[in-house]
């Protein structure tokens, strides 16, 4: 029993250790930087939130893992660098992604659809479905694409970043980037002709 | 102008994607938790903070040095444990024979004697403490064979220094406590020869030896001890003047064979 409980203690703190850890490794460090962690919030916080809504997290998982990336960056204010907040909190994201999948995985829910829209009505609800239905269909097609090219696709045509801003993100270089972004577009591309021909009235596969 | 309705709807499906925001309801929780764990930042807290991975560490290791003892003294403790069940049964049986059979440092020529060393001091202490008055001693972790062996080096020495009776002081370990039993034949021929040394002067111990002597034979006739007990048997004997085979017991053949075999001179 003792043993158990003792087990459970190390696990969690070396847990701890390799947040603490991992964070480190994505700081772009360079003492100084005067942000302030709301500021942060508020210019970055759709923008990360999409981020993982666009690789495949439901809302409720990408609102739980948008808390845990500004939690991290928040102890880590002083070692990010001004002009390049965007890229930490985007280093940060892509493995909080990783790890919320996981566990995701090991409780094997199931989100609910209705939780899953929550479409601000102000357009009717009539756009409002026709934007969550093409949502739906967006991340089925961007799931069956390689993330690395899923990823610089979502931040060039979603997030209208410039090839350099996106090839700045994914730490790659721009040449890879722009390599990617148009692979990624002839594959999906193909993926939707291939859908609008099994669906010629449009929804989601 | 040709019209692209691929793209089209690819531009759809990315405007849709672009046109998704959290809830304000979901910022304002952010904002809360960020402002809830940057509040309780006091000197402490942020040293914690600071040092968080040193404190992890120094946890590990703590951690692990506290698994390490558990683990180390799990089996002492089964051992213990199991000794002191042994000493209990071996105190209730003891508790009638001591009394009758076996003379140990309740002999008061002993005592005395063994007063003069420190460990003979010991020795006295736990003979003075009765067994039942402590209900639920401390257990002892049996001795090492060096220890038993100490033990007769002192006693043999003590012996052939003409201290008998400080020998029997020493030799008294393996009459009292069950856990001294690696050496304990070795130990009742010792006490033979002390108890005889004795009954040179008194005849109340010769006798004490030569029924320690019969009684050795009777319970190891095959050791190769016996031979040397069958000898302070005869020797007893005579000096009662008495006869010496016959004193040996008709049912132990075995021990007269041995004896018959080897003389008491021949492995002296």
């Amino acid at each position: 029993m003792i043993a158990t409980r003792l087990c459970g203690h190390l696990l969690i703190m070396v847990d701890a250790v390799s947040m603490s850890s991992e964070a480190t490794v994505d700081s772009l460090a360079e003492p100084g930087s005067s942000s302030n962690i709301e500021t942060l919030l508020n210019t970055h916080f759709s923008f990360i939130w999409r981020v993982f809504r666009r690789g495949g997290l439901c809302p409720a998982d990408a609102d739980d893992a948008t808390q845990q990336v500004f939690m991290i960056a928040s102890t880590k204010l002083d070692k990010m660098v001004k002009s390049q907040e965007r890229a930490y909190l985007y280093g940060i994201a892509r493995k909080v992604q990783g790890r919320v999948r996981r566990g995701a995985q090991r409780r094997r829910e199931v989100p609910l659809e209705a939780v899953e829209e929550r479409a601000s009505s102000s357009q009717g609800p009539d756009k409002d479905l026709a934007l969550s239905e093409a949502r739906k269909l967006l991340d089925a097609l961007l799931a069956k694409l390689p993330e690395k090219l899923s990823r610089i696709l979502v931040l060039v045509e979603v997030e209208e970043l410039e090839v350099a801003e996106a090839a700045a993100l994914e730490r790659i270089p721009v040449g890879t980037a722009a390599s990617r972004l148009r692979l990624g577009r002839e594959r999906f591309r193909a993926l939707l002709e291939k859908h609008t021909a099994k669906n010629p009235f449009g929804g989601a596969p | 102008m040709n019209r692209d309705p691929l793209g089209e709807r690819s531009t759809e499906l990315f405007a849709a994607a672009r046109k998704e925001s959290p809830s304000e309801e979901t910022r304002r929780r952010i904002a809360s938790a960020l402002l809830a764990q940057s509040e309780p930042q006091d000197a402490f807290s942020a040293w914690i903070s600071e040092h968080r991975r040193r404190i992890s560490f120094a946890l590990l290791s703590a951690a692990a040095a506290a698994l390490t003892l558990v683990l180390l003294q799990s089996p002492e403790t089964v051992d213990i444990s199991a000794e002191s069940v042994t000493q209990k049964n071996s105190r209730k049986l003891a508790g009638t024979e001591d009394d009758t059979s076996k003379p140990t440092v309740s002999d008061p020529t002993s005592t005395e004697k063994a007063a003069t060393s420190p460990k003979s001091s010991r020795l006295k202490e736990q003979a003075q403490t009765p067994a039942d008055a402590a209900p639920d001693p401390p257990p002892q972790a049996p001795p090492t064979l060096g220890q038993e062996l100490a033990t007769m080096q002192s006693a043999r020495s003590a012996l052939n220094g003409g201290d008998a009776a400080a020998a029997l002081a020493e030799l008294a370990q393996f009459g009292r406590n069950p856990g001294w039993r690696q050496l304990r034949v070795e130990a009742s021929l010792l006490r033979i020869e002390a108890l005889f040394e004795l009954g040179k002067a008194d005849a109340s111990k010769a006798t004490e030896a030569r029924t320690e002597a019969l009684r050795f034979v009777e319970e190891h006739p095959n050791d190769p001890l016996v031979d040397r007990a069958a000898k302070f048997t005869q020797t007893a004997s005579l000096s009662d003047s008495a006869p010496s085979n016959d004193s040996l017991p008709s049912n132990r053949p075995a021990a007269a064979d041995n004896t018959n075999k080897s003389s008491p001179s021949e492995r002296e």
